[in-house]
């Protein structure tokens, strides 16, 4: 089939950022791009009676780099349980790629099977920028998807010097400088200076005005800097941050802080499931999902994802490797302890959520509290935090919750009620998402909080990145395995065969900066870095 | 219902065919189209067993394999009962990871036959093996319990990292044998390359190797010398780098 020329004739169009909520329409793609009209001689892809949406995108996942790959070196039995065959292409030139599946699935599997679930773009949500040339290698190799990775920032020598120095201009410049070193897309902030302060030799930080190494050096501070160097670089997605505290009960209060700490600046707050926790640490828990989302929903310059928990097993994998260390040793699962030696750190444990398990349970019915109660879903977008949450395999099953209120009151019914009674699921949640609205949770609101103008939509002059589903009353059934999947005019999956598997892009930004910063990195580098300033970078720098 | 299943290979593979679909257990089970369609991998590609092998019986827990199988891997892995009969060379990772049952392989095997899967912590939790001919490394590597007796020589690593569990070797066995072994008894009838971790104990004639000799003679039809049978062993203890509990159990002479 040839890339030029394509018309996905008759199908319902769900394109909510254009405002087309299910009229039957014609979409036309000629040489990667959406257009408005194609002559009558172009073929045709039969779309009647399906489902018609831009490909999904990813706004939070772990899919390449060192974290990740040491995950996959955890879980060999993962890999022994779920060998994954190299798919047959259709260009018999093509070299299909055998792998292994699990929580973390290997590079090509990867993008196979992101591809399979009509997904076209992902972000890697946390990559230690010393690493950053790893990530960008495994992405290489993960086809189909376009991909760009988050730089970690806020745990790092270099930038808390300049916080305590009060260089607040100084540390946008190398905010900025990284980003470009990294070849990243946007600024990830974790636990903002608790990692740095556990990797030092003390203990983890619990409020946002804890001094990091000195008073003048606080999460709060951390915060503030990255997030106003990120607006004022005008990078198309603010500062990505994973507050501190994440997974301990009474945690909403350090989320909420967090979040008017930075009053009036564009903030993104990511897997809030996992920092909307009611009761006290060490003695209850309990769901404050309402609080947390009635800020958001109040506060137009705040987006989050949730990071979903779905039951069975995942892998918890972050820089916040405090927490993780915290959980290795509640739960005695092994862990890794990696990229401690890097700017940021980095913990691994295997994990399964189980229905019967009260916390488990509590943090299932949170997530998909705030689903719920979110008013706007352009800023409260879909993520399992894959393979935190649980795989983005898991999707499917986390739409037909959102969709289902009758399945999801079954559900509800399955799982451990000690903590659960009494939170607004159990009162009884009415609302049931429309088609629409997962169309803007899973790929139109994605790629507006991304700043990815030609993704998530299907507009004249939008990358030509379609999925076509079967409208099966089962959404689960639907969005596990959609019938046609078109990736830059390609079409990848036909008859819901992985049949083609292009080469994705990578998604990378280049904010300008005082070149002045570079002359006292480089001096910071000969003093204290393992490696030379010029060898840093992962990715040319331009002139 | 049959008495055995045949499986003659009909297409030489041309590179690794992962064949762990085929245990006796499973195929006891199975008619004989359902196995002719049980999944195997080639190369990393999905494919059939019956695209390499033509089937003859069905419903047996009695199997029988006949060809060139040195590029086939994972044979009987995790098995738990039945008879698996390999008529020639087996690939790497026969019995992987076995829970019971019997495999006899009449020809050499590859590396870590009855040994564990990468990452686990136990490999063999039951079942027998006899190898007639060579095994490659790591036989019956991480073995929890069960028998992996070797009729020719065993490469580096046999009984690595033992829990419990005998290993039987009649030739030669390679440097490294039962390094990190915590309990369970390695049995050489012929030079083997002891680490330094395991401690002299002492000289006998250990009853439970007569037995097991024996055992492997009348009811294996296994060609065991007498001297071996009725022979002085030298007991090491080991590896004290661990436990310290295991045995190596080296032929001393008559």
């Amino acid at each position: 089939m040839s890339k030029a020329r394509l018309r996905i004739a008759g199908g319902a169009v769900y394109d909510p950022a254009n405002g087309t909520e299910g009229a039957v329409r014609d979409v036309c793609i000629e040489d990667g791009r959406i257009v408005a009209e194609l002559p009558r001689e172009a073929p045709k892809l039969d779309a009647r009676g399906m489902v018609v949406m831009p490909g999904g995108v990813d706004i939070h996942s772990h899919i390449a780099g060192s974290s990740v790959n040491h995950g996959r070196r955890l879980l060999p039995e993962e890999h022994a349980a779920d060998p994954a065959p190299a798919p047959r292409l259709a260009d018999p030139d093509a070299t299909p790629r055998s792998g292994t599946g699990g929580t973390i699935p290997s590079s090509f599997t990867t993008g196979y099977r992101y591809a399979g679930l009509g997904y076209t773009t992902a972000m890697e949500a946390a990559v230690a920028p010393l690493a950053a040339r790893h990530a960008h290698c495994e992405l290489d190799d993960t086809p189909i998807i376009d991909a760009g990775l988050f730089a970690l920032l806020g745990n790092d020598d270099y930038l808390l010097r300049q916080i305590a120095a009060g260089e607040a201009a100084r540390a946008r410049d190398y905010a900025a400088w990284v980003l470009s070193a990294a070849g990243g897309y946007a600024i990830k902030i974790v636990n903002p200076g608790g990692v740095e302060r556990w990797k030092a030799g003390g203990r983890n930080v619990t409020g946002l005005d804890d001094a990091v190494g000195t008073d003048a050096v606080t999460p709060r501070r951390i915060l503030e800097t990255l997030a106003d160097a990120a607006n004022a670089l005008e990078l198309p997605h603010p500062v990505h941050i994973h507050c501190n505290n994440l997974g301990q009960a009474g945690n909403a209060a350090t989320t909420l802080e967090t979040m008017r700490a930075l009053a009036g600046r564009r903030a993104h707050f990511t897997h809030l499931q996992f920092h909307s926790y009611g009761g006290e640490r060490g003695k209850s828990w309990k769901s404050a999902a309402k609080e947390v989302i009635e800020h958001v929903n109040a506060h137009p310059e705040v987006s989050a994802d949730v990071g979903q928990v779905m039951f069975g097993p995942a892998t918890t994998l972050t820089a916040d490797a405090p927490v993780e260390y915290l959980l290795h040793a509640s739960s005695g699962k092994r862990w890794v302890n990696v990229d401690i030696e890097l700017e940021t750190g980095c913990g691994i444990v295997p994990y399964s959520y189980k229905e019967q398990a009260a916390v488990a349970a509590l943090q299932w019915a949170i997530g998909l509290e705030l689903f719920l109660l979110a008013q706007d879903p352009w800023r409260v977008v879909l993520s399992t935090d894959h393979p935190n949450g649980g795989s983005f395999l898991s999707y499917p099953e986390l739409i037909r919750l959102l969709m289902d209120r009758g399945y999801r009151d079954e559900r509800l019914k399955q799982v451990n009620q000690k903590l659960v009674a009494g939170s607004a699921l159990a009162d009884g949640l009415a609302r049931e998402y429309t088609l629409s609205e997962i169309a803007i949770v899973t790929r139109a609101g994605p790629a507006r909080l991304l700043g990815l103008s030609d993704k998530g939509h299907l507009g004249v002059g939008a990358d030509a990145d379609v999925t076509i589903y079967a409208n099966d009353p089962d959404r689960a059934k639907m969005f596990a395995t959609p019938r046609h999947v078109i990736k830059g005019g390609v079409v990848v999956v036909e008859e819901g065969q992985l049949r083609r598997a292009p080469t994705g892009r990578r998604l990378r930004v280049q904010p300008g900066y005082d070149r002045a910063v570079t002359r006292d990195l480089k001096r910071w580098f000969d003093g204290h870095a393992c490696v030379a300033f010029e060898n840093y970078p992962a990715v040319e720098l331009g002139a | 219902m049959s008495d055995v299943v045949t499986l003659a290979l009909r297409t030489a593979p041309a590179g690794a065919l992962e064949l762990a679909a085929v245990t006796p257990d499973r195929l006891a089970q199975l008619a004989q189209r359902e196995i002719a369609a049980l999944p195997v991998r080639h190369g990393g590609r999905a494919a059939a067993l019956g695209d390499f092998f033509v089937v003859q019986g069905e419903r047996a827990a009695r199997v029988r394999l006949e060809g060139d199988l040195r590029l086939a891997e994972g044979l009987g892995a995790a098995m738990t009962g039945g008879e698996l009969l390999v008529e020639g060379h087996a690939g790497r990772d026969v019995g992987v990871a076995m829970a019971g049952g019997t495999i006899e392989v009449r020809g050499d095997t590859g590396d870590n036959a009855g040994g564990a899967l990468p990452g686990a912590a136990r490999g063999m939790v039951g079942g027998e093996i006899v190898i007639r001919g060579n095994a490659g490394d790591d036989a019956g590597a991480r073995m929890r319990r069960g028998l992996v007796v070797v009729t020719g020589n065993a490469g580096q690593g046999t009984g690595r990292g033992m829990i419990a569990g005998t290993a039987v070797v009649f030739g030669e066995t390679g440097s490294d044998a039962g390094r990190w072994t915590k309990r369970g008894s390695i049995v050489a009838c012929g030079p083997v390359a002891r680490p330094a971790t395991f401690r002299y104990a002492c000289t006998y004639r250990p009853p439970h190797v007569r037995l097991l000799l024996l055992y492997l003679r009348e009811r294996r039809g296994l060609d065991v010398a007498d001297r071996w049978i009725t022979g002085r062993y030298d007991r090491y203890c080991g590896d004290l780098a661990e436990l310290g509990k295991g045995e190596m159990l080296q032929w001393a002479g008559e």
